[in-house]
């Protein structure tokens, strides 16, 4: 029997939501019948738009897919005009104030306390400048990820940007394709970094040579099913196919559509086709796109270049994209760590003049949550490098710092369960006061995520943390399950889950043991994943001795049960009302 | 999923991505608790102490709104799914959640 919300989305669902969506902003929150809004909840979700968890009735999440993560020039500013405008709401955060942007890490920018009355205002400003939130949440194309250099990066092997560009026009408000069972995630990936990160994507096309007709020709070799959420994570299986830059929309379409027509509609957590791969095997995959999808003949898969991979790897050069690099045409990008993604409005317009004084205006964002600014002349890039906004958005920061991505938790999210922005940011800021790595270690990438749906990727970090519960003198607190040793690269892995329900308050502890027993039983120049690899799951528990120290968590409470977890008063009962449409 | 419990329509559904329960439109239970179960075939502690993680499925029987939910028991680590637990009653078109620090005993088959 199809699901309620599969019921919903036949009846309504894709473009023509987005006139029920204005009317509803026109006549107010509360014309929304009462006996409707979980169905018109979902479908917004399909124009951007996801209500906020219980206590913030009335305010909805925004995202905006920026394809690859590129910001044309002034696209940062309005991104920064809005946040300040509309992005604000009646809690204000403690370490972020009360108007931000948050760089997610699937490239695309999330706003939060919105309201329904604004959004038509929002669109039109959003539209008149080449953007968008159309399929940014929902079932359909997601936002499309890659190398967010792409075209520029010194590194490429093939320019990604045109066939994301493509495939961006192509399917976003496609009808044949805007009512998936599920979500869609696809990576194109042309640089020999791996920072497309494809084999976490529903679809990856990654960069790999074919003789064809005696000539070496640069394509894609096409992974299927990858993807970390629900305690169910896969990489991206290989389904022996190449395909030339042209022939991408095809079997892109073609692997949606067969998507589309056998995806389990009846149970959604066993929806993505990376459970449909499961059943099915690579091969009978794609057997079926031959067979029924593409009407020309598909070649065998080409050679890859993942062993050159570093992004994420845990070892090697460039597992992220922060510093200064070279462009193709002289100039360099400049990777700005943005600490858990989040950046206030104010410094984001601060951010769009630097681009514009030192730059093209253009900026890009990467998947580990960090923005890129392009096109900077090496004449101009040492007054850039001292610009003041840099202290605090660095290029070279603390591994700490750099390695902290966070999703959003309880703030706002009705999933998370517990808080974790802005307890990343305490843990960063202890861990780089207290805590030194060995010589030689860079990067070291701790990412938390409030629960298994894992919108912060922590199975593929040094440290993945995971939102749990335990208790402490007998009272519930927030707590963190522990991960070691997961990454990306030529042979990927997910991280073991070693110890589990850590008290929030002692991982800070637990991390700085880890890292002490990694600087004495290191052998030389190991990397902290290979370190992981040659000790099993019980040394390693040995390893993460969690205690207190003069860390201090103040979110160690339910924050599910708050209506907004840094309200002084904070009870549900305390709760604003609906804002008013006005 | 549209139910009756007595002669009142109630609509039942478990959303994004086993979050909440919505009854009649409203979000009525949540994850992230703590729940004290009655469930043995769940794991081997007299009393679970369930982490609610997500919900997987809502039912009802009589009046009484009842949920299959993932989790884990913090006391031995055990997680899967459980059984239907209770978790409120539909009176006079109200739906009432049961006290959360009670115990909750999953239905017997």
């Amino acid at each position: 029997m199809p699901t309620d919300v599969e019921n919903w989305k036949s009846e309504v669902y894709g473009n023509e939501i987005r006139d029920h969506l204005f009317e509803f902003a026109e006549r107010g929150f509360d014309s929304i019948p009462d006996d409707e809004r979980d169905a018109w909840f979902e479908r917004f979700k399909w124009w951007g738009l996801y209500h906020q968890r219980n206590g913030q009735e009335g305010y909805f999440m925004m995202r905006i897919g920026t394809p690859n993560g590129v910001l044309e020039p002034g696209q940062l500013r309005v991104v920064g005009e809005i946040a300040d405008e509309y992005a604000r709401g009646p809690g204000t955060n403690p370490i972020f104030g009360d108007a931000y942007a948050d760089f997610t890490t699937r490239q695309s920018i999330q706003l939060h306390w919105i309201e329904l009355s604004d959004v038509p205002a929002i669109f039109e400003k959003l539209e008149a400048n080449g953007l968008s939130t159309q399929q940014a949440c929902g079932d359909s194309w997601r936002n499309i990820v890659g190398n967010p250099v792409a075209g520029k990066d010194g590194q490429e092997v093939i320019d990604a940007w045109p066939v994301i560009r493509e495939l961006n026009e192509t399917f976003k408000g496609d009808d044949d394709h805007s009512n998936l069972p599920r979500k869609w995630k696809v990576s194109v990936t042309g640089s020999a970094d791996g920072s497309g990160q494809g084999d976490i994507n529903d679809l990856a096309f990654e960069p790999a040579y074919k003789e064809v007709e005696d000539e070496d020709v640069v394509g894609f070799n096409v992974r299927v099913g990858g993807g970390l959420a629900r305690n169910e994570p896969r990489f991206a299986r290989d389904i022996d196919v190449w395909v030339p830059p042209e022939r991408v929309p095809d079997v892109a379409g073609g692997l949606s559509a067969l998507f589309r027509d056998n995806g389990d509609r009846e149970d959604r957590y066993n929806a993505r086709i990376k459970f449909l791969v499961d059943e099915w095997g690579p091969e009978e995959v794609c057997e079926t796109l031959q067979a029924e999808y593409v009407d020309f003949e598909l070649e065998t898969a080409g050679r890859d270049v993942r062993e050159e991979y570093t992004y994420n790897t845990g070892e090697g050069e460039r597992n992220d994209l922060v510093g200064v690099h070279d462009q193709k045409d002289g100039t360099n990008f400049v990777g700005l760590n943005v600490l858990v993604g989040r950046m206030g409005a104010a410094d984001v317009l601060d951010l769009a003049d630097l681009a514009d004084e030192y730059g093209s205006g253009e900026v890009r964002l990467s998947q580990r949550q960090n923005v890129i600014v392009t096109d900077v002349p090496d004449d101009a890039l040492d007054e850039f490098l001292a610009e003041p906004l840099l202290e605090h958005y660095s290029p070279d920061p603390s591994p700490f710092m750099r390695g902290s991505v966070a999703c959003t938790g309880t703030e706002f999210c009705s999933l998370s369960i517990v808080e974790t922005k802005n307890r990343q940011v305490r843990f960063a800021r202890w861990l780089k006061g207290n805590v030194e790595l060995p010589e030689g270690v860079e990067e070291f990438h701790i990412h938390l995520s409030g629960c298994t749906a894992s919108c912060a990727q922590p199975q593929i970090a040094d440290v993945s943390l995971r939102g749990m519960k335990t208790r402490k003198d007998g009272e519930p607190v927030e707590a963190l399950d522990v991960g070691l040793g997961g990454g990306l690269g030529d042979d990927p892995g997910f991280a073991r889950w070693v110890t589990q329900r850590v008290p929030a308050d002692e991982i800070p502890g637990a991390i700085a043991s880890l890292i002490d027993s990694f600087a004495g039983e290191r052998e030389e120049g190991e990397s902290f994943r290979a370190f992981v690899a040659r000790h099993d799951d019980e040394e390693l528990d040995a390893f993460v001795d969690p205690e207190e120290t003069d860390y201090e968590d103040p979110m160690m409470h339910n924050t599910k049960r708050t209506w907004y977890p840094y309200a002084e008063e904070d009870g549900l009962d305390d709760a604003p009302p609906v804002p008013a449409d006005d | 999923m549209a139910v009756q419990p007595g002669s009142v329509t109630t609509r039942l559904r478990v959303l994004d991505d086993g979050a909440w329960i919505s009854v009649d439109d409203h979000r009525e239970v949540r994850v992230s608790e703590l729940w004290r179960l009655d469930a043995p075939d769940f794991c081997g502690c007299d009393l679970a102490d369930l982490v609610v993680e997500n919900f997987q499925e809502v039912g009802v029987d009589g009046s009484r709104v009842e949920v299959r939910v993932y989790g884990q028991c913090i006391e031995c680590g055990a997680s899967g799914i459980t059984g239907w637990l209770p978790v409120g009653r539909v009176r006079a078109d109200e739906f009432v959640e049961f006290d959360r620090s009670c115990v909750r005993r999953e239905r017997r088959e």
